[in-house]
């Protein structure tokens, strides 16, 4: 298992300007499964990133918006990237200039392969 | 122990609810389960009970309540938002988001809830002793009484925002079958201006008050990767594209859009909503 999310993530840091992908446990806010170039902190984006997306999952699920397939923040210099609605996040961090639709796509056929 | 009439009050209240988990009966099973320290249990009611009759100000409340008991004080603050958003007069709402934000540091917001609650319910001990305590942490007596707040529905306009008809500013945008609904919030998720669509799709209100601190959230992972300052939120759901985009002094725009539109249309869609948020801003000043 642990093999296949290592080749999942190296399949999505293939797309350009990706700096970093993992898999986070979604409940835990932990990551599970790394593959980064450079210094990322996964640790810590890892809980940061689950807590804004259950935050934003109990948002708009409350509102009658429904469930949250991807979240995405925007920085002036980067981005973040949050997929999933299970026990297992997607995680990525990009460059301002990556191709982000092609990433969002990338993201929701993992997220099927997952469930 | 429990009466004969207890009883049978409780089994008819769980039939009901069973039969339809946002039936009245909720509540006042809710709050027996919380009397029987099943806060668990009463906090899964409350939520199934909410997802299918968001605008319930009892069942928030109480919500709330329970939240603050499990020790969930993030969750505990989303749901007095929700309830100052139905009912501004709110005494419990007010008085506990005054209590949250002292707890946090954020002694503006503090001061605001707090002098709000007091003016709903004057002497309130707790009340009075956090207000002291306020005043101890920032300095200087309380300040002057507030203002009442804005009731339900109503915009108030502020920082910089050009006091406009209600839902006016983006009237263009609202034509565009795309655009569900396009608001302007504080950081606190209060909205000062806008317009909602009317397709029955969610409630971009109800949305802009859980989302109130969430940019601080965001802002903070983005300072992890170095990689400020905040530009904008994306959040695809089953129901729609939610966008939450920056446009100067701590103000931001809820943009909610169809999730079938082409991206190219949701981004224009942002586009033209900050500029009708600029030119308004540029009326303002001038």
């Amino acid at each position: 298992m642990k093999e296949l999310l290592r080749q999942t993530l190296a399949q999505l840091r293939e797309v350009p300007g990706v700096r970093a992908a993992f898999f986070v446990d979604a409940e835990a806010g932990l990551p599970v499964a790394i593959d980064a170039v450079g210094e990322v902190d996964a640790r810590r984006v890892a809980a940061l990133a689950a807590a804004l997306r259950g935050r934003l999952a109990r948002a708009a699920v409350g509102a009658g918006f429904g469930a949250v397939s991807v979240v995405e923040v925007e920085g002036g210099g980067g981005r973040l990237l949050v997929g999933g609605d299970g026990e297992l996040l997607v995680v990525v961090v990009a460059d301002p200039v990556a191709a982000t639709e092609v990433l969002r796509q990338e993201m929701k056929g993992i997220m099927e392969v997952l469930r | 122990m429990m009466s004969n009439r207890q009883f049978a009050e409780l089994q008819q209240w769980s039939r009901e609810v069973a039969r339809d988990p946002a039936a009245p009966a909720f509540l006042p099973l809710a709050r027996w389960y919380r009397r029987e320290g099943r806060l668990e249990a009463a906090i899964q009611l409350c939520v199934r009970a909410l997802a299918r009759n968001p605008a319930h100000l009892e069942g928030h409340a109480l919500l709330a309540q329970l939240y603050l008991e499990s020790g969930d004080r993030e969750r505990a603050g989303d749901e007095w938002s929700i309830v100052l958003h139905l009912d501004p007069d709110h005494f419990e709402a007010q008085r506990g988001l005054g209590f949250l934000w002292l707890e946090r540091g954020e002694y503006a917001s503090a001061r605001r809830h707090l002098e709000r609650a007091e003016s709903l319910r004057p002497g309130d001990p707790a009340v009075r002793g956090a207000l002291e305590l306020l005043a101890e942490r920032v300095g200087g007596a309380p300040t002057e009484p507030v203002g009442r707040a804005a009731p339900k529905g109503e915009v108030r306009p502020s920082a910089g925002v050009r006091e406009v008809v209600p839902g006016r500013i983006f009237e263009p945008l609202l034509s565009d079958p795309a655009c569900r609904g396009v608001l302007v919030l504080d950081a606190a998720g209060v909205v000062l201006a806008g317009g909602l669509g009317s397709d029955g799709h969610g409630s971009a209100e109800l949305l802009a008050v859980r989302l109130g601190g969430v940019v601080a959230e965001a802002t903070r992972a983005l300072e992890l990767l170095g990689a400020r300052p905040y530009r904008g939120l994306r959040v695809e759901t089953e129901e729609a594209i939610i966008q939450l985009l920056p446009c100067g002094d701590e103000l931001f725009v809820l943009l909610v859009v169809d999730p079938a539109a082409p991206m190219a249309a949701s981004r224009r869609l942002a586009e033209t909503a900050l500029e009708l948020v600029g030119e308004v801003r540029e009326g303002g000043a001038a």
